[in-house]
């Protein structure tokens, strides 16, 4: 976008500087020209330029400033700028045009046809007054074709365009004695047409089927126009014929880390960040010294992981973080922001395992609560519930899944409780006999008081016993009458 | 011998029929009259009138025995009438004479016999022939003659023991062992096993045992270990506790033996203690470690103390110890569980204690209460049901707790009857009023539910239950504002429980009953 408002605002002065109108033939005369050259093209020489119509009429549709923005020496040198163009357009064809090969087409097409129109070198008052009518006269089915022919020299073209302009004392005249346009200019309209559909159709054709090694045009330049062609498939936001374009572009020259870099600045001035980081990190491996590539992709890495966090992404964010600080180690904020961003994990898994700990805890109350009521017990049932709901309430909405499951169980219980209430109020009899419990203990304690004494007698009686049976048994003999 | 007498004369044993006696030829009844009613004093012959001396045994006129009355010779007057008669009268003569002498030979050998007699060993050989009637008669006889022959009593002491007449057998030994002879110490020891063949069945002997063994033992038998653990034993069984430790005491200081148990349970019963772990230490000191019974009686007697851990801890590794023993400790460790509320713990401790102490109802009812928390409702039912059945000791508790199982049941009619079975065993308690109160409600008869629960209410006015039923029959025949008014008694009370007694889910009824309102 950077470079595009360049161009822009470049063209832009040079057209208030110079303050000359330097095109012919009005915009529908020359979508015309462009149009019927196309045609001639496509069906006599067999060139699918067709399907590239839309590219081509793009290009012949732009306007003077970025026309001059184009060609920055059409002014001062058109010939000159129209056989570089050429060269370049011949330099950069590849085995299939692409569409900004059309687009560029279509600009040259207009340029030419400009060239070649009558009165381009006439008074600009009665240039402009003649192409205005002009305009209203162009019948394209007046134009007449002729055969194609190479310009390999701008001789030629210099040629047709002093053939076009023969006539313009006398149309000049027609308008200064007021006969108009009418008087013969529109007798030549037709012929001055033809002339630049042909030579249109001629230089389009000169080029696509030129054999000759553009040694002239250099690799910056095959550069810059594989920068706009870029520039061209990102305003059109056609990445798929960006994606066929660009190999054809790989073969035409070197990517070099620059170029990587400035295209890397398209697409992210574009928005198509990850597009544009794949531009950068190649280039980083092509220069790894250079401190921008590094930093630029360190920033994309952080601005990454602050979008991530915006959105709550949290190992998004980590993970953003650490590529920063893999990528640039120095990076001002990624270091302070990962080890946040490792804290604030920590803080939310424990946040986490509360919220599953508290939503365990509420769906075990509900069980026991289903399980209570199922014995009529309702109170009890409203009891867990109420715990149910207590605990629920500790769970927030940060984790989706969570929270969920809170409003769907905070609701199943709310429910729940209004049919319990409604039960206990016509079940009160459910309590009978609960309060009996603690009777046990009494019985157990009563049954058990004394146990101790009882065993210890028990157990002295049982002695005793022994004792009495053991003195029996040794008096036994002394008992006995044959002691006597 | 009711069928037998003695001879007077021979002292021979004779029929109680026979006239005369087989032996001796005395006569047995008196004779009749003019066959001489004394013989030996006769001055003429009955059958001839002829003179005799006294002390002639035959008339030598006619041949008639003076003692018997029987002719022993044809009568004179049979014979030739002078030179027969003379012949005769000679011969009468020799044969009277030889009588005479062998009648003076018989009686000085029956006065040698007699003088020289052993009734002792004569009653001796009646008791070795258990001719018991003869042996004591005849010892008795001399005793009665020779009060001071020691032996002889303690002989006839010893045919009462032998006859298991411990009363008599006590009363002779007891005399013996009191004269201090060389038979005193048996005879002591004899007492005492006499007197306990009957002290069960007649108390006031065993008073008297403890009374000879206090007398002696504080005497003549004072240094005498055996004695004094005697008395010890007889002190503990008549419940003196205080003492029978004192005389243990002195009993080991006397270098007595006694099974562990005794001093142990001694120091126990008296609750003594620190004279118990003195003890205890004392044996470890000795190297002799104390046998599993007295371990146990000890580990009891700490947790009557209040040790439970400690004691839990000894009863719980007991070494193998007497089954009786071991049914007591099984007992006590399944009521202290239950009473901790592990009944899981407390089930086979209880099962085991019932098993080896079928007849101890205390193991029974504990058992079954057991069964009834650990939720083995039907082996409860029939445990409770054999202890109503035997109507003894828990036999009103059994039965109500039955009430409650059976109208849990829904068993309304058997439950409302055991019930009933709990009133008539004794058991009058404002829980048998609740519990019958709450099956009359359950029977749908509200009237008679409300009489039971306002006489449980009187019986005991802080008997929680009661305030709940009631409140919550009240509530149920929309009487809600007196039925609150009882559950807000109930509520109160209930704060010394409020787990048990469900406090918070009472609470929360009685809020929503009054938010309905």
């Amino acid at each position: 976008m950077k470079y595009r408002n360049f161009f822009y605002g470049n063209a832009l002065l040079i057209c208030l500087l110079l303050a000359t109108p330097a095109f012919a033939w009005g915009p529908r005369s020359q979508q015309v020209i462009v149009t019927t050259a196309l045609q001639l093209v496509s069906r006599e020489q067999n060139l699918p330029l067709n399907r590239l119509q839309s590219d081509i009429q793009a290009g012949a549709a732009l306007s003077p400033p970025m026309i001059e923005a184009l060609y920055p020496d059409l002014l001062s040198d058109p010939l000159r700028a129209i056989e570089n163009e050429m060269a370049l357009l011949t330099a950069a064809r590849g085995a299939k045009i692409d569409s900004y090969y059309a687009f560029r087409l279509g600009a040259l097409g207009k340029v030419v046809s400009n060239y070649a129109a009558p009165m381009y070198t006439a008074d600009p008052t009665l240039r402009s007054q003649y192409y205005n009518d002009a305009e209203g006269s162009v019948n394209p089915g007046s134009l007449k074709p002729a055969p194609r022919k190479i310009y390999e020299s701008m001789q030629a073209l210099e040629r047709v365009m002093r053939e076009a302009n023969s006539g313009n004392d006398l149309i000049e005249n027609d308008y200064k004695t007021g006969r108009g346009f009418k008087a013969s200019a529109q007798a030549r309209l037709a012929e001055d047409l033809s002339r630049s559909v042909n030579v249109v159709a001629d230089i389009w054709w000169s080029i696509v089927t030129s054999r000759a090694v553009q040694g002239n045009i250099s690799q910056r330049q095959l550069q810059q126009y594989i920068l706009q062609a870029y520039t061209y498939y990102v305003d059109q936001g056609s990445t798929a014929a960006l994606e066929s374009a660009e190999k054809n572009y790989e073969k035409l020259v070197e990517f070099s880390p620059d170029l990587r870099v400035q295209l890397g600045d398209l697409f992210q001035n574009a928005g198509m960040l990850e597009r544009s980081i794949r531009e950068y990190e190649i280039a980083l491996e092509g220069a790894p010294e250079k401190r921008d590539i590094v930093e630029k992709i360190g920033n994309y890495y952080s601005d990454q992981a602050e979008k991530s966090l915006e959105k709550g992404l949290l190992e998004d964010a980590l993970a953003g973080f650490e590529k920063a600080l893999a990528v640039y180690g120095l990076h001002p904020t990624a270091e302070r922001r990962r080890l946040e961003v490792e804290a604030m994990i920590r803080q939310r898994d424990a946040l986490h395992a509360q919220y599953q700990e508290s939503l365990a805890m509420a769906d075990e109350m509900r069980s026991l609560a289903e399980d209570e009521a199922s014995r009529s017990r309702y109170a009890e049932a409203i009891a867990l519930l109420q715990q149910s709901q207590t605990a629920l309430s500790d769970v927030g909405d940060e984790f989706p899944l969570e929270m969920q499951h809170r409003i769907r169980a905070e609701r199943d219980n709310r429910t729940r409780i209004a049919e319990f209430r409604q039960l206990l109020l016509s079940n009160t009899a459910a309590f009978s006999g609960s309060a009996f419990g603690p009777d046990m203990k009494v019985l157990i304690q009563g049954a058990s008081e004394g146990i101790e004494e009882e065993a210890l007698l028990s157990f002295f009686n049982q002695a005793y016993l022994k004792e009495m049976v053991r003195l029996k048994a040794s008096m036994q003999s002394t008992a006995s009458l044959e002691q006597h | 011998m009711a069928g037998s007498k003695n001879c007077p004369y021979c002292g021979g044993t004779v029929n109680q029929g026979a006239t005369v006696c087989g032996q001796c030829g005395g006569p047995l009844k008196k004779a009749p009259a003019g066959a001489g009613s004394n013989p030996l004093k006769v001055t003429h012959c009955p059958q001839c009138n002829t003179p005799v001396s006294p002390g002639d045994i035959l008339c030598m006129s006619c041949g008639t025995n003076l003692l018997t009355g029987q002719k022993v010779a044809a009568p004179k007057a049979q014979a030739s009438p002078e030179s027969g008669r003379s012949l005769w009268v000679v011969a009468a003569k020799w044969v009277s004479a030889a009588l005479l002498v062998f009648a003076a030979i018989g009686i000085a050998l029956f006065v040698t016999l007699y003088l020289l007699r052993d009734p002792v060993g004569e009653a001796l050989k009646y008791a070795r022939s258990e001719d018991w009637d003869h042996a004591v008669s005849t010892l008795k006889n001399y005793i009665q003659k020779n009060p001071d022959k020691t032996n002889a009593q303690f002989l006839l002491a010893k045919f009462y023991w032998k006859m298991q007449e411990y009363d008599k057998a006590y009363d002779l030994f007891a005399l013996v062992a009191q004269k201090g002879e060389s038979t005193a110490r048996d005879a002591l020891l004899l007492a005492v096993l006499a007197a306990e063949e009957i002290a069960d069945k007649q108390p006031e002997y065993r008073e008297k045992q403890r009374s000879l063994l206090s007398d002696l033992a504080g005497t003549r038998f004072a240094g005498d270990g055996e004695v004094q653990l005697l008395l010890a034993l007889t002190l503990g069984k008549e419940g003196d506790f205080a003492r029978q430790k004192g005389v243990m005491d002195k009993a080991l200081a006397s270098g007595a033996k006694p099974a562990d148990i005794l001093p142990v349970l001694a120091y126990a019963l008296d609750r003594d203690l620190p004279a118990l772990e003195q003890f205890v230490e004392r044996q470890q000191q000795a190297g002799s470690a104390l046998n599993a019974d007295a371990l146990a009686a000890a580990g009891i007697m700490r947790l009557e103390e209040g040790q439970s851990d400690s004691a839990i801890a000894t009863l719980s590794t007991l070494p193998s110890v007497s089954p009786h023993v071991d049914g007591w400790v099984k007992l006590q460790l399944g009521a202290l569980y239950m009473g901790k509320g592990e009944y899981g713990k407390a089930l086979p401790l209880l099962s085991d204690a019932k098993h080896q102490q079928p007849e101890n109802e205390r193991a029974v009812f504990l058992h079954a209460l057991c069964l009834q928390e650990n939720k083995l409702t039907e082996e409860a039912v029939t445990a409770f049901d054999q202890l109503v059945s035997a109507r003894k000791n828990y036999a009103g508790q059994a039965a109500l707790q039955l009430a409650q199982i059976l109208s849990d049941q829904g068993n309304l009619d058997r439950a409302a009857a055991m019930a009933r079975e709990a009133a008539e065993l004794g058991l009058n308690t404002a829980r048998q009023a609740a519990i019958q109160g709450m099956i009359f409600a359950r029977q749908g008869d509200s009237m008679q539910a409300e009489q039971a629960y306002r006489r449980a209410l009187s019986m005991s006015s802080d008997y929680a239950p009661a305030f709940l039923e009631l409140g919550l029959l009240l509530i149920a025949r929309n009487a809600t504002d007196e039925g609150l008014a009882q559950l807000d008694q109930y509520l109160k009370l209930a704060q010394s429980d409020p787990v048990g007694l469900h406090a918070n889910e009472i609470e929360l009824l009685v809020a929503q009953i009054r938010q309905s309102q």
